[in-house]
């Protein structure tokens, strides 16, 4: 244990004297200190803070990943370039031990400067909150929007397996009833292609609402005991036709919300009755995420934990609107205070360092300096290259089977799967737009990302470290 | 060894031919060069923007690829509503990509476009089309020779601003008039002065040596800090009271003219030199308005591109003067004060400019065609009636003339100016219905009584005349028919204003009261009577 501390110890007082880990940290200063002042917001006071937290916490973030992949990869490899390594094995300690106690000294300087950059942004943050004029209304919609933790709610989703499957049924029957030929269903592989159409036609039509007709969703599990004076916020947004228009039109619709109220019967029990609350008739403007409040008590709005929201299409000028499935509606509900999420966010980017310094640290047990830098560098890089093609390509594989959009869409798709994407520890984004970053999100990158992932790497690399020849690395140094 | 030699020697020779030659053909496209403005003379004058000469340096050919990712990351924040990042992310791009002016353009036109009318309060909508306006003017300081942009800007301002398609547009013309007056101080000021006074620090020392009063005065007030002068004077619009009691008037108004100049600059990126250039060519425009602002961009950009002339540019003054001669002039209902109640009224100034440019235009071949034609013939028309309503009777049969002799207009050889005029109402009185006829008297009554209150009482005095010429061609047209009868002219009349004296602020119902004092009270004395009288044929009648 001594010896640990040790390593660790030294290698905190070796990262202090890097040069490029001091102009990193630098870097790291002026994105608290300086970049604030050189952002362009909206023009809003809520639009400021939230460039201000998605960037101050972004920058320091990136450039203490990139200040741990740096330092992790010199102190491990230049050990063994330059041969001072020697005078740490021959004494009784294991190697992977050294390698642990490397990665950990590394981690802990980086976790520290991370806790002093939060703190930094949070005071500032409130700093110029405190010192800046913002009006009653703007104040409310950046306490309500950003300022807070608001959980996300989705809609019941319909079992569309049990409606693909009742689907198939019916038109067997129905096929049978009219004596036709019904062996192209017997056949396993045919019946389960059916199955399959019938179910992506289901997801597909979901959400299309013909001129002059509604639909309406059902949320469960909201919370039971929400006062009245919180607000509550729907998210939605509405495409043209069933494809996957990306075209920006005005529409017209209305929404409408279940108010449910408890009321004394006739035989003098109580019975719950639903209104429909129907708000004017509107412009939306479609391919674009709109949020607004619920205008109804939510005592009336959640009932027993649940509630109900509905559209009616009033567009004469397009034939179908579509809310396509997985992108809303849904409803966002305050679950926990601004601190509390700030915290959250911080501890996903803390989970970020160890990841990235594990990888790191593992590369670097094996490779020399340069590479790898390079090896850990492009590994980040494809992680955020990946995310951009398959968030670019959404659904265009399931739709368009052109041979470059499915290979992009695929080679995204396993790069994603295999490599651990940096933005996936940048939460700011949620941060900024007070969505709540949740325990088990954080639980599952950890498990995802720290376990599966880095940490069996790692555990290769200090095998390697371990039966590496070194003394050939120093002479050729 | 000798055909060596020979070779050698014919290949200087031929290298030093083709350097001779060079000197000749480098010095010709230097001159096309600078003639054609292929460079931008502004940039290396000023100096590349810091930010931009240290993206340039280094990050080199990533800038390209930063810049890309930059912008997918715009594009998917876009869908998703989040547009407060949208300023940030369009400045670096500009910054990275200052030379590609397409995706300059199409940020701006998305921020003032599409991101504005995703807002639903009029103020969300302004401060985007305002954040368009403003990337375009950075665009236009990074391709000063490219007239896409200016023609890009311009559009903003005539079609964005100018136009009625946007439901806040009403909002937008009182924002930045209001935004517009705090920086000139006053609705029309003296751009010939402001041209004339210093436009730099250097200028400005230049006129105040150190010796002078008035830079002993700046001295003791905040020890010539000229950038914290600055920076009070864009709080409170005029220079602290302190300084100026020290400063002679002619002084005073020297410093007042640098600061609104370069407060000018700063937030329009527009110079007073040229804004009075286009008051000399196009006539006296009411610079609160964004036509006169699309007038001033896209004549920049003419005169950048010497030689690629945009026809869009020329269009798009056209364009401008057009909505300007029919709104081109912004009352208020008190001098110097934007309020929510102004008025936009013809400005007659830009007549002839317009109609200058248009003959200019018809006798080029893109322009020379009938459609086109028709197009100078149906604004002359408006221009003879517009004219002849508001007070400028002389001026209306001059262009009446023109219109005899230059178009093939049917009406104008057998007419007089009067029958012309009232012709062009009343064949909206002959084709209209009872409800139609009825919505442009009162159409007509309102602007006249609109007039009074703004102070405008020639041509109220006009517009009232010509709604009783049609009123009486109506009654003419429609005699004995009850059901279709007008109410009284005075009574329609005193209804108008009394709706205006209701609904408006006071300085504009005060003055109507004033005017129209006599008239109300015969009418209200006529109302009361004939509910007197009703009242007695009633007693009367009951048994």
């Amino acid at each position: 244990m001594t010896a640990f501390l040790a390593i660790v110890k030294l290698t905190c007082r070796s990262a202090v004297r890097s040069h490029i880990f001091r102009l990193l940290l630098i870097l790291l200063l002026l994105s608290i200190f300086l970049l604030p002042f050189t952002l362009l917001g909206d023009g809003t006071p809520k639009g400021e803070v939230q460039i201000f937290l998605q960037y101050c916490l972004g920058f320091a973030g990136f450039i203490l990943c990139l200040s741990s992949v740096w330092l992790a990869c010199s102190e491990i490899s230049s050990d063994v370039e330059t041969a001072q390594i020697h005078m740490i094995v021959v004494k009784p300690v294991h190697r992977a031990v050294i390698l642990l106690g490397k990665y950990t000294g590394v981690v802990v300087i980086h976790l520290a400067l991370l806790l002093i950059a939060a703190v930094a942004v949070y005071v500032f943050l409130s700093f110029r909150l405190s010192s800046s004029n913002i009006s009653k209304e703007e104040r409310q919609m950046l306490d309500e929007q950003v300022l807070t933790a608001r959980a996300l709610y989705r809609p019941v989703r319909p079992d569309f397996n049990a409606l693909a499957q009742e689907e198939l049924t019916r038109r067997i029957a129905a096929a049978k009833e009219r004596g036709q030929d019904v062996s192209k269903y017997q056949d396993a592989q045919s019946r389960l292609e059916t199955f399959n159409e019938i179910r992506k036609e289901l997801i597909v039509t979901y959400g299309l609402v013909e001129e002059d007709d509604s639909i309406m969703w059902q949320f469960e599990g909201l919370p039971k005991d929400l006062t009245d004076d919180a607000a509550v916020f729907l998210r939605y947004t509405i495409f043209v036709n069933r494809y996957y228009v990306q075209d920006q039109n005005s529409v017209r619709g209305q929404w409408f919300f279940a108010a449910n109220y408890v009321r004394p019967d006739d035989a003098g029990g109580e019975s719950v009755v639903t209104d429909l609350m129907a708000l004017p008739e509107d412009d939306f403007l479609t391919a674009a995420q709109n949020e607004m409040v619920v205008p109804i008590r939510n005592s009336y709005f959640i009932f027993d934990g649940k509630a109900q929201v509905g559209f009616l299409n009033k567009d004469t000028r397009t034939a179908e609107l579509n809310f396509e499935e997985g992108k809303g509606p849904f409803l966002l509900i305050r679950k926990a205070g601004f601190f509390s999420n700030y915290c959250r966010a911080i501890l996903t980017l803390a989970i970020g360092i160890l990841s990235i310094t594990l990888l790191a640290s593992a590369v670097a047990a094996c490779m020399s300096l340069p590479i790898a830098v390079f090896f850990t560098a492009a590994y980040m890089l494809l992680g955020a290259l990946a995310n951009y093609v398959v968030s670019s390509l959404p659904d265009i594989a399931d739709f368009q089977a052109e041979v470059t959009n499915t290979f992009g869409y695929r080679y995204g798709d396993l790069l994603l799967n295999l490599i651990v994407p940096l933005q996936d520890f940048f939460v700011t984004g949620h941060l900024a737009n007070g969505e709540l970053v949740s325990f088990p999100f954080i639980g599952m990158l950890f498990v995802k990302d720290f376990v599966l992932r880095m940490l069996p790497v790692f555990l290769l690399g200090a095998w390697i470290y371990t039966r590496r020849e070194l003394a050939l690395v120093s002479k050729r140094g | 060894m000798k055909n060596r030699y020979t070779l050698f020697f014919a290949l200087l020779a031929g290298t030093i031919v083709l350097l001779f030659a060079n000197v000749f053909v480098q010095k010709r496209m230097a001159v096309i060069v600078k003639e054609d403005k292929l460079v931008d003379e502004n940039f290396a004058a000023d100096g590349t923007p810091p930010i931009v000469a240290f993206s340039t340096m280094a990050l080199g050919g990533f800038r390209g690829l930063i810049a890309d990712i930059l912008w997918i990351r715009a594009g998917d924040l876009q869908q998703k509503g989040q547009y407060y990042e949208l300023v940030q992310l369009s400045d670096w791009i500009l910054k990275l990509q200052p030379k590609f002016s397409t995706a300059a353009s199409h940020m701006g036109w998305n921020m003032a476009y599409n991101v504005s009318v995703a807002c639903k309060r009029p103020e969300d909508r302004w401060r985007w089309v305002r954040r368009g306006i403003q990337l375009m003017q950075e665009a236009v300081t990074m391709n000063p020779n490219d007239p896409n942009v200016y023609h890009e800007l311009g559009w903003i301002y005539q079609h964005k601003l100018g136009n009625v398609l946007d439901d806040a547009q009403r909002y937008y013309k009182e924002t930045m008039a209001r935004q517009l007056i705090f920086v000139y101080g006053k609705h029309y000021p003296d751009w010939e002065a402001w041209a004339t006074s210093p436009a730099t620090e250097d200028e400005l020392r230049e006129r105040f040596p150190s010796d002078h009063p008035a830079w002993t005065a700046i001295m003791e007030y905040n020890q010539g800090d000229l950038s914290r002068l600055f920076g009070e004077f864009q709080m409170n619009g005029d220079l602290p009271k302190e300084l100026k009691d020290k400063l002679t008037p002619d002084d005073a108004s020297v410093l007042d003219y640098y600061f609104r100049r370069k407060w000018l600059k700063k937030d329009w990126n527009v110079d007073p030199e040229k804004i009075a250039a286009v008051n000399k060519e196009f006539g006296e425009l009411d610079w609160l308005l964004p036509e006169s602002y699309s007038i001033y961009w896209a004549r920049e950009g003419l005169a950048h591109s010497p030689g690629r002339e945009d026809l869009q540019l020329t269009r798009l003054i056209l364009q401008s003067l057009v909505a300007s001669f029919n709104y081109g002039r912004m009352l208020l209902p008190k001098e110097n004060e934007i309020s929510d109640f102004f008025l936009l009224v013809p400005n007659t100034g830009v007549i002839d400019a317009t109609r200058r440019l248009y003959k200019e235009v018809l006798k080029t071949e893109e322009f020379a065609h009938a459609p086109f034609e028709a197009l100078y013939e149906n604004f002359l028309i408006d221009s003879i009636v517009t004219l002849y309503t508001y007070s400028q009777k002389e001026e209306a049969a001059q262009l009446f003339k023109e219109l005899r002799t230059e178009t093939k207009n049917k009406n104008a050889p057998r007419m007089t100016l009067d029958q012309f005029v009232l012709n062009e109402w009343e064949d909206d009185i002959k084709s209209g219905d009872f409800k139609q006829i009825g919505n442009e008297l009162e159409g007509l009554l309102f602007t006249s009584c609109l007039l009074i209150g703004y102070g405008d009482r020639d041509a109220a005095a006009d517009h009232l005349a010509l709604a009783a010429r049609v009123y009486a061609t109506y009654q003419k047209e429609h005699s004995g028919i009850d059901r279709v009868s007008l109410p009284p002219f005075d009574e329609m009349k005193a209804r108008t204003a009394r709706a205006i004296i209701e609904n408006y602020p006071p300085e504009i119902a005060n003055r109507l009261r004033a005017e129209l004092e006599e008239d109300l009270k015969k009418q209200e004395q006529a109302k009361a009577e004939n509910a007197t009288s009703s009242a007695a044929d009633q007693e009367a009648a009951r048994p």
